[in-house]
């Protein structure tokens, strides 16, 4: 017989004794190792004709070192035996010898028993050809009486069904930081097989800037370290990962790692976060809105009492214009705040999507004819409940937006069509379950990048030059989309154009009546009006206003002056003038305290803020009327008008 | 029984018997210490591993009484139970110190 290359892998000294004596003895070059570890270190630069494995042993068990080796090319050609007493106990119970992957088994027993089926299976190995089929057990009926039970197997197989199951991935590393064990979790976290995974360097799976660390944090083999947390985690297969080492005290400098996928737990996070902001800044947004919508309601006041008594020929008559015509402006701003910070006026009737988009792309394409819009309209599309006012604002705004990114020529692409909750991206949101009206806008511009993505709908967030957009725009599309229970997202890429997905809730379709129409000249009345506004500008030129036009004005500066002025002239006032929100006693707290002594009051409610929230609640009680401040001098005695008409 | 036919019994020479007996003895102290003090910790893991190691190594020699203890405290270990075990420890010792008095008279690796 020719000399052979033998390696021999077991954990107990006095085997690899006994065979290197037997096998060197006749002549056969004979490596020992004492752990699957050592035994693929000497597999590196040595290629045996055959090898004896152990199935029990550490740092690699015979099992999966069989598993390895048998995926290394070099070593396609050599012969594996397996050797281990549990070997025929468990081939037997299993029988499931593909599984191991080995060319032959012997049970292991008594030397000279051993000894002779060790010899025959060398003389065997000649005529190999290693096909992968399983191999033979030899040596079965010379084993000791061992009646292992079915319930120590399964003993075994619970912890191991335990390991395999849980969530968090289970690595154990020798002390060079070499994987000994990893479990399933761990497999598919890495995003590497098994036989990859074992042997090789623990540190070097991870992305190479976090190597440096990961080394320095297994050296210091402190107990229970977690030094890559949530807030800082490991990098690994495109995945964010909690990790926890604990070093074994009693094996040699051991440690077992437990992998932690906190990706999706992040991703919360960040929504959370980003939902708290929105909510602060929104606030902020909704006082300061309040506090200059009262501003712009005096200066408004005041242009319009001036000019009652100016002649269009007279040069001032222009400059108040101007002024009526800015302080539009400036509510137009306001009103986007406030679309932001959800509090605008808020008008809702069931409409179909498809009608606004008809609406606004008309519009839109008269004024922009450089861009072609491309229109793609569900015919079934669900009806929503909306303001028609606010979404049409949203899908201009878009369209502005898109129209600035694709200067000179591009192309919009705008598109309905019905999905239910699941259809939603959950990036950003957790969709409410039902049906949703998808509306997209899409743009062939410039794109974006990643940074400017995801501040898109960020207050006072803008691209563009400055005084050329104020960074509300899409601010208050994220508020008004949110307002109406929806959500909006974007896709872009630089250089790939951008997509805005707006998703609405579905209703039944209930179309109501779009109210009537009232004449726009200046409406005259006789009555008596209490105003009631803790805003001393606010009162005077809204008096001086209706008494212009012919009304008596009773005044009252708060709640408790309201309630003490309407008890005494409660048979002469005809309407109060509301103001929502006051120090000490809110509107709606007046509004009460009114309709208890008089249940017929006529009420007109009046805000910097909206109609949203308690202003709704006071309508629904009974309440006649909303107005939003600063209302125009039209806006005020037409309001005023038509509930004095009302009833009469 | 003497030596040589001991060693024969499992197809050895005698000197290589000797060499291989004297592993096994040394072993056998070292797993008997480990067994010692897994059974003081009551580490059940640890006996199993312990004892599985004598098991094999008293097999592979073809002493069966040695076997035969080394199993029972396996099996045992294996089920989770350590009840039997310290009798069987003591057991054990007896009889690894008396193969090495028997088989290594020249040398003092003894259990305590």
């Amino acid at each position: 017989m020719e000399m052979k290359k033998i390696l021999v892998a077991d954990n107990h000294p006095l085997m690899l004794k006994y065979m290197t004596n037997l096998l060197e003895k006749r002549g056969h070059e004979v490596l020992t190792a004492q752990d699957g570890l050592s035994a693929l270190d000497i597999l590196n630069d040595f290629i045996p004709d055959i090898m004896f494995i152990d199935l029990i042993m550490p740092n690699i068990d015979g099992k999966k070192l069989c598993k390895i080796v048998r995926r290394m090319p070099a070593l396609k050609h050599s012969y594996i035996v397996v050797l281990s007493a549990i070997a025929a106990e468990e081939l037997e119970e299993t029988a499931n010898l593909a599984e191991i992957e080995a060319d032959a088994y012997i049970a292991k027993g008594p030397f000279d028993k051993m000894g002779k089926h060790i010899l025959a299976i060398l003389n065997r190995s000649d005529q190999k050809a290693s096909t992968g089929h399983p191999g033979e057990i030899i040596g079965l009926e010379d084993i000791h009486s061992r009646q292992i039970t079915k319930e120590l197997l399964s003993a075994r197989r619970h912890s191991k069904g335990i390991m395999e199951n849980i969530d968090e991935g289970i690595m154990e590393i020798a002390c060079d930081a070499r994987i000994v064990y990893v479990n399933s979790a761990a497999v598919s976290l890495s995003g590497i097989s098994e036989e990859k995974l074992l042997a090789s360097n623990f540190v070097n799976i991870f992305h190479e800037i976090q190597r440096q660390e990961l080394r320095a944090l297994l050296e210091s083999n402190k107990p229970s370290l977690q030094v890559f947390t949530k807030d800082s985690p490991a990098l690994l297969n495109g995945k964010e990962l909690e990790l926890r080492i604990l070093p074994l005290k009693e094996e040699g400098r051991k440690s077992i790692v437990i992998l932690k996928d906190v990706t999706e737990e992040k991703k919360r996070d960040v929504q959370i976060q980003r939902a708290l902001k929105m909510e602060t800044i929104g606030t902020l947004a909704g006082g300061i809105a309040h506090e200059f919508n009262n501003l712009l309601t005096g200066i408004q006041g005041n242009a319009s009492l001036m000019l009652l008594n100016t002649v269009s020929a007279d040069p001032d008559y222009k400059r108040l214009k101007n002024i009526e015509k800015m302080v539009q402006d400036g509510s137009t701003l306001t009103s986007q705040l406030l679309g932001y910070a959800r509090e605008g006026k808020y008008q809702v009737r069931s409409i179909n999507p498809n009608k606004l988009v008809e609406n606004t792309s008309d519009t839109f394409g008269r004024t922009r004819k450089d861009i072609a819009v491309h229109k793609e309209l569900a015919g079934d599309l669900f009806m929503v409940e909306a303001d028609q006012g606010q979404i049409e604002q949203v899908l201009l705004n878009l369209y502005v937006n898109a129209a600035d990114a694709m200067p000179g020529v591009g192309s919009l692409f705008l598109k309905t069509t019905n999905v239910t909750y699941k259809d939603i991206g959950t990036e950003h949101h957790r969709p409410k379950p039902g049906n949703y009206v998808k509306l997209v806008v899409t743009d062939t511009g410039n794109g974006m990048e990643e940074k400017t993505r995801k501040r898109i709908f960020d207050p006072f967030f803008t691209t563009k030059e400055i005084g050329q957009g104020t960074g509300l725009g899409l601010a208050s599309a994220y508020g008004i989309i949110k307002a109406h229970g929806g959500y909006i997202d974007v896709e872009s890429e630089k250089g790939k154009g951008s997509s805005f997905k707006i998703y609405l809730p579905a209703v039944k379709a209930v179309v109501r009546d779009q109210g009537t129409v009232i004449r726009e000249e200046h409406l005259m009345g006789h009555k008596t009006i209490l105003l009631v506004d803790d805003e001393e500008s606010v009162r005077e030129v809204s008096q001086e206003l209706l008494e212009t036009i012919g009304y008596n004005i009773l005044t009252a500066k708060d709640g408790k002056e309201a309630l003490e002025v309407y008890k005494k002239y409660r048979d002469t006032i005809d309407l109060v003038l509301l103001d929502m929100v006051m120090p000490n006693m809110g509107g709606s707290k007046v509004y009460d305290r009114l309709k208890e002594m008089n249940p017929g009051v006529k009420v007109l409610l009046s805000s910097g803020y909206s109609i949203n929230g308690e202003a709704t609640e006071i309508v629904a009680r009974g309440c006649n009327g909303f107005i939003q401040k600063p209302f125009s001098f039209k806006d005020l005695s037409q309001e005023i008008k038509k509930i004095l008409n009302n009833g009469q | 029984m003497n030596i040589k036919e001991l060693a024969e019994n499992i197809g050895l020479e005698k000197e290589e018997y000797l060499e291989l007996v004297e592993l096994f003895v040394e072993t056998g102290k070292s797993d008997m210490d480990k067994l010692q003090s897994a059974i003081d910790e009551k580490n059940v893991e640890k006996v199993a591993t312990a004892s599985h190691s004598l098991k094999g190594a008293s097999g592979n020699l073809g002493f069966e009484e040695i076997f035969e203890v080394a199993k029972k405290i396996n099996d045992e270990a294996l089920e989770g139970s350590l009840k039997g075990t310290p009798e069987s420890a003591q057991v054990l010792k007896e009889k690894l110190n008396a193969i090495a008095s028997l088989l290594l008279p020249d040398t003092n690796i003894y259990i305590k």
